[in-house]
Parts: structure tokens; sequence; C-alpha cells
């Protein structure tokens, strides 16, 4: 019998190196947690990130990790997992890297509803690059490109993710890592495309989103039926309180499945290679 | 019909737009400050230059947050019809690629306006699909500085390594090289002219080495707005005119056949032929108004002996191979060195002419993308034909100093190295 893995099983040598007290410390135990509550063996977890101080999350790991190019966790990752489906594949990016400039990879990979798991760690700015406004970024909120408010009015990726049609959608909070790693935990779990939104001060760059300040607006969702996506984007746009939890989970095929059920009717009946070709004299 | 488009004079008023610019500096100064700095306050200084914009990558972000601290700080406020405005915007869009397509909108909007933008590496990169396009488009008036960082981001890299520049050559812009705060600056105001030159309407690249320029200051002289305008208004036509496609109004887009393409892209060659005369031409108006040399293809250095052994370099490093050849020429060893400005249009038969006697030339590449590099082959090309050894080096790759040991190394293997090697040299050994 395999011994029982220890969380050392899932940290790398290298030392994180965020700025003291940045939000991404509790989404990485969060996901070294989750691994070993699931008893996930390292060598079969691909870890993908884009680029940003979030994008270091893989590096910190034992496990394949793959730092893609700014705003293309989603299609690496699906890359990854399609070629090779015995992988559990995570993909981490900051909020620029997944709604600004890859924010355009997100409906398709939530409509085709490929078994990945992403992670997103929100602290409404570019941290890397230090801290410009980002999709996130809350209207009339000052910033260093917008010292006297931002222009735009912030994205909600909970609301965002539901409407593209993922079949699992959750928040949580870098403050509370083990309510973290257990939505992380589903979200390998879940079968398909599932989103895990997370508040993630920035202490650097971002003094207005605070541990302090997140504590204060946040609660967890209570009495909810996850299978109600109505109810779940009318507690995504509730605009008293932000919650945290799953929003919503419902088990539809994944892309791979539907895949094979394609092909078994398919094989039943071959084309003829020579009629098909002429469709394209 | 008019191939070059047609000008509508009466849609856009630039006479009040002129009037609202609020000078930064009204006398010349010198001030120190970083190459983000240097083309930042150049860029501000153009009345021409009402909207920025731009997506932050290291090490170009630093010109964006310039941009937007003198912005933000309400340097540019005016009133306007009792309610004050600020006469220049910055816009922070949410990729490159936006930004690239958002300058088309803008610079095909006001021809007569100068659109600017910058960017490094992979941002460059993710822009490509519209530079192509706006290579060939005629919009002569969309400035993109490149500061330059290695690219791709396998491994990532953020220092000055020009691969980013030399990706982008078949872009088809002017791409012009910069070393030091002074030719930033002055780069930054002359480059524009040329490219919106009716004969050339070409977008132009001006670009500097990302950290060694880009983040190390140095004094420079920068001049009052009333001379820069003084300078650029004598050279951009009040109205500019667009090389049109078909029906002489559409900037890009239109399906054509090979027959209109072919046309076009003669068109195209026709005016990127034009850019070195106008460029020389701009280059001495530059000095008559400001005193210093404009922009020069190549800078030359100890040829005037016709040396046998020159090395073609390029970037801020050449200021280490100056002192080490005049050392050694000192010491009674009769070499030469070349340093490259202008990389696209390859100034080639200028180049040749001042290789011509040269029995060894020595390339040094600060960017590896394949075989001899880039700048081996241009080199190469220029001289082909000749009776001369071309050999070629890799060093300061990945934005890496080139070290005195290095240039002292690469001088020595001039003489050993095949024609066609090509050798890495980091510190003073070969790789
Ligand atoms: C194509 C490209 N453009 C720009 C950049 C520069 N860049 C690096 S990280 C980043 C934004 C990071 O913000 P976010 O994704 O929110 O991550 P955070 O640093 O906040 O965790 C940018 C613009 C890049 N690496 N690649
Ligand atoms: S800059 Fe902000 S997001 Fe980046 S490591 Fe520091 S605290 Fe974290
Ligand atoms: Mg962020």
């Amino acid at each position: 019998m395999q011994p029982q893995r220890t969380a050392n099983d899932y940290k790398s040598d290298l030392k994180p190196v965020w700025c003291p007290g940045c939000g991404d410390f509790g989404v990485l135990k969060g996901v070294y947690e989750a691994m070993l509550n699931l008893q996930l063996d390292p060598d079969k977890v691909a870890i993908v990130s884009g680029i940003g101080c979030s994008g270091r999350l893989p590096y910190f790991t034992k496990c394949y990790s793959f730092h893609s190019v700014h705003g293309r966790s989603l299609p690496t990752a699906m890359g990854i997992k399609l070629a090779n489906p015995e992988l559990t594949v995570l993909a981490a990016g900051g909020d620029g890297d997944g709604f600004a400039i890859g924010g355009g990879h997100i409906p398709h990979v939530a409509r085709k509803n490929i078994d990945i798991t992403y992670i997103v760690m929100d602290n409404e700015i570019y941290g890397l690059t230090k801290g410009q406004v980002a999709p996130t970024s809350p209207l009339s909120q000052s910033y260093s490109t917008a010292p006297f408010g931002n222009l735009e009015s912030g994205i909600d990726p909970v609301a965002l993710v539901l409407s593209y049609g993922a079949t699992y959608v959750a928040r949580g909070f870098s403050g509370d890592p083990g309510m973290l790693a257990e939505l992380i935990q589903k979200g390998i779990e879940h079968k398909g495309f599932s989103f895990i939104h997370v508040l993630s001060p920035c202490p650097t760059f971002n003094k207005v989103v605070t541990f302090k300040s997140i504590r204060a607006k946040t609660q967890a969702v209570h009495g909810h039926d996850p299978t109600d996506l109505r109810k779940a984007l009318d507690l995504a746009l509730d605009s008293n309180a932000i919650h945290l939890g799953v929003f919503y989970q419902m088990e539809k095929k994944s892309y791979n499945d539907r895949w094979q059920e394609v092909w078994d009717q398919a094989s039943q009946k071959p084309g003829n290679l020579e009629d098909l070709l002429q469709r394209y004299a | 019909m008019n191939p070059y488009g047609s000008i509508f004079p009466e849609v856009l008023d630039l006479e009040p737009l002129r009037k609202k610019h609020i000078p930064l500096y009204r006398r010349q100064e010198r001030i120190q400050m970083d190459g983000n700095g240097a083309a930042a306050i150049a860029s501000l200084q153009f009345w021409r230059a009402p909207i920025y914009a731009g997506f932050p990558i290291t090490p170009s972000t630093k010109w964006l947050e310039m941009i937007s601290t003198y912005i933000n700080a309400g340097r540019f406020v005016v009133e306007e019809n009792g309610r004050k405005v600020s006469a220049k915007r910055v816009k922070l869009l949410e990729a490159e690629h936006a930004v690239a397509d958002y300058l088309v909108g803008a610079a095909a909007a006001c021809r007569e306006l100068i659109f600017m933008t910058a960017t490094s590496s992979v941002g460059l990169d993710h822009m490509t699909e519209t530079t192509r396009s706006l290579g060939a488009s005629g919009l002569g008036n969309v400035v993109l500085i490149n500061v330059y960082r290695a690219t791709a981001n396998y491994p990532l890299c953020i220092e000055g390594d020009p691969s980013d520049a030399f990706a982008h050559r078949d872009d088809g812009w002017i791409q012009v090289v910069c070393r030091g705060k002074q030719q930033i600056y002055d780069t930054l105001i002359q480059l524009p002219v040329v490219g919106m030159d009716p004969r050339v309407l070409i977008p132009t690249m001006p670009g500097y080495y990302g950290i060694k320029d880009s983040h190390r200051s140095e004094p420079f002289f920068v001049e009052p707005d009333s001379k820069i305008h003084e300078f650029q208004d004598s050279l951009i036509p009040w109205r500019c005119p667009l090389p049109g496609l078909i029906v002489g109004e559409t900037a890009m887009g239109n399906c054509v056949t090979s027959a209109h393409f072919q046309g076009f892209k003669w068109e195209q060659k026709k005016r990127m032929d034009q850019v070195l005369s106008v460029l020389t031409a701009s280059s001495k108006k530059f000095e008559e108004v400001f005193g210093r040399p404009g922009i020069v293809p190549f800078e030359a250095y100890f040829m005037e002996d016709r040396p046998p052994r020159v090395l073609v370099a390029m970037g801020p490093d050449a200021g280490t191979a100056y002192e080490v050849i005049r050392r050694r020429r000192k010491e009674g060893e009769r070499l030469g060195l070349v340093v490259v400005r202008l990389l696209t249009p390859f100034p080639s038969s200028l180049l040749r002419e001042a290789l011509k006697s040269a029995g060894v030339i020595g390339v040094v590449n600060n960017a590896f993308h394949s075989e001899r590099g880039h700048l081996t082959a241009l080199v190469s090309e220029a001289v082909s034909g000749l009776p001369i050894q071309t050999t070629g080096f890799f060093a300061g790759l990945g934005g890496a100093d080139i070290s005195v040991r290095s240039w002292e190394k690469m001088i020595d293997l001039l003489s050993v190295l095949k024609p066609g090697e090509s050798r890495f040299v980091h510190e003073g050994e070969v790789l």
C-alpha cells in the first residue's frame, strides 16, 4: 500500500518569493491542502500558470509546472489535458491574466467543459507590473494609473463565468485557506471545468483591498441550492455582500466524454474517404 | 483617382489643438533621467500627441507611468468653454493587441496627429497581427517605442536583448536603435517627421535597450517645446495623405485580388525606398535647429584610415568597444568600429561603401534567433561580392553587459575565425 503522503510531498525546494503579507501565500496553502486531502500523486498533476505574481504559484509545487505566456494558461492547460487525460490539470493566474489579456479563452474552455480546475487570484490590480488598474478594479477607485478614480467599471468574475456556462463556480478567500482548500478539492473532483475565484489581497500595491476589508464584506454561502443557476447568478450579483462558497455545480458530460460518445456513434457507420473528399473538389 | 487617398481639409481643425498645448520646457535645459523618462518627456512635448495608449510590460512600463504621472498631475489642464479639461490623455487597454488596434483607429481618424505607445518583448509579439498590417497601411503617424527585452518567454528575461526588435524586422516599420538618453530624446523628436513624410508614410519604431538604457539615468539636454514644434511643423504637412487601397479611402482590411495586391506592395516598397533620403534630409534640418546631429544610418569610428579589421556592433555596449579599440589603436592596431542605428530599412549600400576596404569584419549580435544572427546576415549581404571575410559573434545576450575582456576576445578572434564562423562570447570566454 502507498504510504500516506504528507504536505512536504507537494512542496518544491523553492521558497515562495511573494511580498510579506501577500494573499497568494494563502492560495498556495489551499492548493497544497487540496492535493493532500485528495492524496494526489504529484507526478500525476500539472499546474499551469500565466504571467503575474500569481503566476509563480506552480514553481512552489512538486507537480509538473508550466509557466505559460501572459493570458494563455487556459489553452495550455487544455492542451495538456486533452493530450494526457490521466493528469489532473490545474491552471492558476491573476485577474489581469484571466480577464484582460486572456479574457477570450474562459468562455470557450467553460462551454467545452474541459476537465480542468482554474484558480484566479484576484487582487483587483496588475500586481507584477506595479499596481495598474485591472478588469476587476471597481469604478472610481484610485490606482497608480488612475489617481482620480477608475473610469471603467469592474467585472464580476463569478457572474461572468456562470453566464459562460461553467459547470462548477466557487469563490474563496486567501485569508481562509481551509475553506479555499475545500473549494479547490471539490473543483478537482468535479468532472468538467471548475472555476474558483479567490479574493487575494496585494498589500504592496492595493491599499484598499485588505484582509480586513474582505472579511468585513464577505459571508459564507448558506442554504443555497448549487444546482440552481438563476439563484447562483442572484447570489453573484448581490450588491449587499460578497458571498464565499460554491455558487453552482452541475454534472454535465466533459469534453472528453462527449468526444468519446460522438466517436462511438461515428465509428458505427464510418464514411467513405473518397466520397468525403469529393465534397472539397 | 488619387492613389494617395482623399484629403478632407475641413474635417479636423488642428489649430485649437496646437494652441491648447502647454509647454513642458520654455528653454533648453540639462536634466537627468533614465531612458524611459527621456522618451516620455519628448513624447509629452508634441502638441500633435493628444492621446497615448499602453499596456504595461517591463521594461517599458515606466514610459507609460511617466506619461500618466504628468497628465494626472494636471500639467496639461486648459480651460475650454468654461470647463477645465486636459489637453492630453492616456488610455490603458486590456492587452497589447488592443493597443495596436486602438492606435490604428486613432491614427487613421487623425492623420496629422502622432499616436504613441511603448512596449517590449512578448508585448510587441502580441501586437504582431496588427503591426504587420500597420507597416503596410500608410499610417506613418504611429510611433511604437520598443524597449528591447528578450523574446519569447522561454526562458523569460526582462533585460535588454534586442531579439524582439529583430523578430519584428519584417513588420515593415522604420526601426531605429538608440543608445544613451540624448539619442533617445532626439530620435523621438525626429523620427515621426520621417514616418509622416508624404513620400514615406510608414510607422516608426524607435528602440532602446531595456534596463541598460531604459532604467539607468544620465544627463541630457531637453529643448523648448516651441522649437520642437517648429522643427516638426516644418516637415509634417498640415494635411497628411494616406495611401489608400482601391478607392483611396480605406486604410486597412480590404480584400483584393493578387493583381491589386502586387500594386499595393510595389507602392509600399517605393515608399520604403525613400526612407534613407528623407531621413538624411530631416537629420540636416535637425542639426540646423538643435545644433546636435540627427539620426544617422550608422555611426563610424576610427574608419578614416580604412582599417583592415572592423567590428560592427549595436547598442550601449558599443561604448565599451569604442574605448577598447581606442586603446588598441594607440598600441598600433588598426581597428575600426561601426555602430548600427537604422535597422529597417537596413542601409546596405552606405555600409558597403564604408566597409569596402576592410579585410575582416566581426559582427556582434546581441540577440540569437537562428543561424549566424540577423545582424551578421544583414552585414554579410551588404558586403557580398567584396573580398571581405565576415565572422560573427553572439555577445550580451539577455542584456548581459559586454565586458572589456569580451571585446578584447572578439577582436583577437577576428584573425583566427574562418569566414562565416560565429562564436558565443561571455566575460572574455568563448562558449
Ligand atoms: C504579452 C504580455 N504583455 C504584458 C506583460 C506584462 N505583465 C506581466 S504580469 C502582468 C499583469 C499581471 O496582473 P495579474 O494577471 O492580475 O497578476 P498579479 O500580478 O496581479 O498576480 C502584465 C501586464 C506580459 N508578461 N506579457
Ligand atoms: S506585488 Fe502584490 S501580488 Fe505581487 S507578490 Fe507583492 S503583494 Fe503579492
Ligand atoms: Mg492581479
